[in-house]
C-alpha cells in the first residue's frame, strides 16, 4: 500500500507524436479562406461588384453616388445575406455530421442520409400547412416558428434512430443506415401527403424548401438561425472528450468517467438543433456532413476538441463554394444547390462505403 | 487489512435466467483476484457488476464501505479502471492518442511523463503515432491495456484506490506479451492496487493471481489459493473433466495440461 500513491517515477525524454498540434494552424488557414472566399462570392453574380466597388459600397452608408448606392442594395438585401446563411447552413450540417458520426460511431452517419433531415423537413411542412391555418397568416413570416419546428423534428427522428440502432452500447452500421431509409421514406410519405393538404401558397413555400436552396435567404431568416449556431459552436467545447471516449464504445465511456445516458441526451439535441435550423432555411441539402469531417480527419486527427470547430468551418467554406458556383456557372440560371453537393457528395460517400467494406465495420 | 471492494448477496437476472446467484465477495488491496469458469458462468457478469457497468437486480456492491451506485461516473473513474474484452474503434485515432484518453482532464504535463513510461512498458513506443485502426489485434489490445494502467495511475495520483477489473486481458496476444501483461498486472497488486481478472486459461490464472474465484452457474464452486482451487477435483466438478492438475514443485502455481487428460465424461454446459 506505500508505493500506491508514486507507481511511475519517470519523466518525459522526447515527446509523443500530438497529430493535434498542427490543428490550430489549419483552423486559421480555413477562417481565412471563408473571409476570401466570402468576399469573391459577394462580388460575383448577375451583376457584378467589382472588389474596388465592394468596399465602398459595404462601408458607406448608401448615400454617394447611384452606383455606389445600387451596389449598396444589392450587396445588403441579396449577397450578403446569402452569403451569411450558406455558411451558416454549411458550418451547422457539417457540425451536425460531425456529432452524428461521434455517436453513432461511424463516419457515416448524415443528417441527410439517415433521415434527419427528412423529419425536420416533414414537422417544417406541417407547421406550413396547419401553422398557416392556424395562425391566419403565412408562416414564411413567422421566420422563427419554421427552426423551432423542424428543430423538434430532427429530434424525434434522431432519438428514433438511436433507439433502433443501438442495442447494449453498439451500434451496427447496417441497421442505421437501413433504419434511416425507411425513417427518410416515412418522412417524405408525410411530407408528400401534407402537399395534398396544402393549398397554392402553402404548396409554393413547400416546393421552394424541399428542392433544397440558399436562394430565399433573408435577414429574418438568418436571424432565426444564429441562436442555433451559436449554441452549437459553444457547446463544442464541452463535448469534444465525452465523444473521442463515446467512440471507444458506451461501457468504455462509461468506465473513463462519462456519465453517458445524459451525454448521449444532450448530443441528440445538438444534432436535432443544428440539423433542424438547416433544414428549416435551407431544405435538405445533402452530403456535407459526410465530406467534411471525413477529410478533416485525414488533416487533422479525429480528436472531436478540434474536429467539430473546423468541421463548422470547413462547411461554411465548402456550401459558400458550392452555392456560389451553383448561381454562377449557369447564370442567369440557377441550379439547386442540392445537385452541387450531390455531384461531390455522392461518390465521395460510395468511396468511403468501399472503404468500409471489411467485417470489421459492418 | 479492510475490504475496498465487496459484493453483497447480488444476484443477477436475464429474463427468466440466474446469471449471478447471491454472490458474496469482499477484496483487500494488493489482491491478485483470477475469475475462472466454464462459459456462461457468469464471470463476466461478475466483472461487470463490480465496475458499477451493470446494477444487480438483488444486493449491493461497496467500493471503500461506500455503495457503488452513490459514485458519480467521474469519481468511479478515478476509482477504477476496467478492459473490456473488445473494443473496435472506426476513427483513426494514434495509439498515443487513446493511451492519453486513460488520463482523464488532468492536465498534460502532469500526465505525459505516465503515458510515455506506460507505453515503454507495455512495448509501444515505436507504434505510438500509428493509427490504432492499422494496428493488429493484439496490439490494439496492447494499446487499450496502456490506456486502462495510465487510467489506473492517474486515479491514484488524485488519491483513488486503484482497482483494476479485466475481462480476458490475454486474449489475442502472443506468448511473450500475454505474460509481460501477468507481469505488469502482478507488479501493479505489489504496490498496492487491486487486480480482478477473469481468464479462460487456467495456467495462466495460476500464475497471475495470489487467489482464484471459481464460478460456475452464477454461484462460487470455491475461493483461495491457486493450489487450494486448481484441483482435479474441481477440474471434474466444475469443468466436467477428468484431469490431473500438477505442480513443478511444491512451491510453484499448479497447472493443468490437456495431455494429462484421462477421459472425457463430458465437456462444459
Amino acid at each position: 500500500m506505500t508505493a500506491r500513491n508514486a507507481p511511475f517515477e519517470v519523466t518525459a525524454r522526447h515527446s509523443l507524436p500530438r497529430r493535434g498540434m498542427s490543428s490550430s494552424a489549419v483552423m486559421v488557414l480555413m477562417v481565412g479562406t471563408l473571409i476570401i472566399a466570402g468576399v469573391i462570392s459577394m462580388s460575383i453574380g448577375a451583376a457584378g461588384i467589382p472588389p474596388g466597388r465592394l468596399f465602398a459600397a459595404l462601408f458607406s452608408a448608401g448615400g454617394d453616388g447611384t452606383l455606389t448606392a445600387r451596389d449598396h442594395l444589392i450587396l445588403f438585401s441579396i449577397r450578403l445575406p446569402r452569403v451569411a446563411m450558406a455558411s451558416m447552413v454549411g458550418a451547422l450540417l457539417a457540425a451536425a455530421g460531425a456529432i452524428m458520426q461521434g455517436l453513432f460511431r461511424n463516419p457515416l452517419a448524415d443528417p441527410g442520409l439517415v433521415g434527419v433531415s427528412a423529419g425536420a423537413g416533414l414537422a417544417a411542412a406541417a407547421m406550413i400547412v396547419f401553422g398557416d391555418r392556424a395562425l391566419q397568416s403565412s408562416v414564411m413570416g413567422w421566420p422563427f416558428l419554421l427552426p423551432v419546428a423542424a428543430f423538434f423534428g430532427a429530434l424525434a427522428t434522431t432519438a428514433a434512430l438511436y433507439r433502433i440502432a443501438t442495442w447494449q452500447g453498439r451500434t451496427s452500421i447496417a441497421i442505421m443506415l437501413l433504419a434511416g431509409l425507411a425513417l427518410g421514406a416515412l418522412a417524405g410519405a408525410g411530407t408528400g401527403l401534407l402537399v395534398f393538404l396544402a393549398d397554392d401558397r402553402q404548396l409554393r413555400d413547400i416546393t421552394f424548401w424541399m428542392l433544397g436552396s440558399i436562394a430565399g435567404a433573408t435577414w429574418p431568416k438568418i436571424f432565426a438561425i444564429a441562436p442555433f449556431l451559436a449554441g452549437l459552436l459553444l457547446s463544442t467545447s464541452f463535448v469534444g472528450r465525452g465523444l473521442d471516449l463515446l467512440v471507444l464504445g458506451e461501457s468504455e465511456a462509461f468506465h473513463m468517467g462519462i456519465a453517458v445516458e445524459r451525454l448521449k441526451r444532450f448530443l441528440i439535441v445538438l444534432v436535432a438543433a443544428a440539423a433542424g435550423a438547416a433544414v428549416s432555411v435551407s431544405g435538405v441539402v445533402g452530403f456535407v456532413g459526410i465530406v467534411v469531417p471525413h477529410l478533416l480527419r485525414l488533416v487533422i486527427g479525429p480528436s472531436h476538441a478540434w474536429l467539430l470547430p473546423a468541421s463548422a468551418c470547413c462547411g461554411a467554406l465548402l456550401l459558400l463554394v458550392a452555392d456560389t458556383v451553383a448561381r454562377t456557372i449557369a447564370a442567369p440560371a440557377e441550379l439547386p444547390i442540392g445537385i452541387v453537393t450531390a455531384v461531390v457528395g455522392a461518390p465521395f460517400f460510395l468511396f468511403l462505403l468501399l472503404k468500409q467494406r471489411s467485417p470489421l465495420a459492418l | 487489512m479492510s475490504p475496498v471492494l465487496e459484493a453483497e448477496s447480488i444476484s443477477v437476472l436475464l429474463g427468466s435466467k440466474t446469471l449471478l446467484d447471491h454472490i458474496n465477495l469482499s477484496f483487500t488491496p494488493g489482491e491478485a483476484v483470477a475469475l475462472v469458469g466454464p462459459n456462461g458462468a457468469g464471470k463476466s457478469t461478475l466483472l461487470r457488476v463490480l465496475a458499477g457497468e451493470l446494477k444487480p437486480r438483488f444486493g449491493c456492491v461497496r467500493l471503500d464501505g461506500q455503495e457503488l451506485v452513490s459514485y458519480s461516473p467521474q469519481r468511479l473513474a478515478e476509482h477504477r479502471a476496467v478492459l473490456s474484452q473488445q473494443v473496435n474503434i472506426v476513427f483513426p485515432f494514434t495509439v498515443a492518442d487513446v493511451v492519453r484518453m486513460g488520463a482523464g482532464q488532468q492536465r498534460a504535463e502532469k500526465t505525459e511523463a505516465v503515458v510515455e513510461a506506460t507505453l515503454t512498458e507495455l512495448d509501444l513506443l515505436d507504434l505510438a503515432g500509428h493509427a490504432i485502426t492499422t494496428l493488429s489485434g493484439g496490439e490494439r489490445q496492447r494499446a487499450h491495456f496502456a490506456r486502462v494502467l495510465v487510467q489506473l495511475a492517474c486515479g491514484q495520483s488524485l488519491g483513488g484506490l486503484g482497482i483494476l477489473l479485466l475481462d480476458e486481458p490475454t486474449n489475442s496476444l502472443d506468448l511473450r506479451h500475454q505474460l509481460g501483461m501477468l507481469e505488469i498486472l502482478r507488479r501493479r497488486a505489489t504496490q498496492g492496487a487491486l487486480v480482478i481478472a477473469v481468464f479462460h486459461d487456467l495456467n495462466l490464472a495460476s500464475v497471475f493471481a495470489t487467489r482464484i474465484v471459481v464460478l460456475d452457474h452464477g454461484r462460487i464452486d470455491c475461493d483461495g489459493r491457486p493450489d487450494e482451487t486448481i484441483t482435479d477435483r474441481m477440474l471434474k466438478r466444475v469443468f466436467g473433466i477428468e484431469m490431473a492438475a500438477s505442480k513443478a514443485t511444491a512451491s510453484t502455481a499448479p497447472f493443468v495440461l490437456p495431455q494429462t487428460m484421462t477421459a472425457a465424461k463430458r465437456f462444459s454446459t
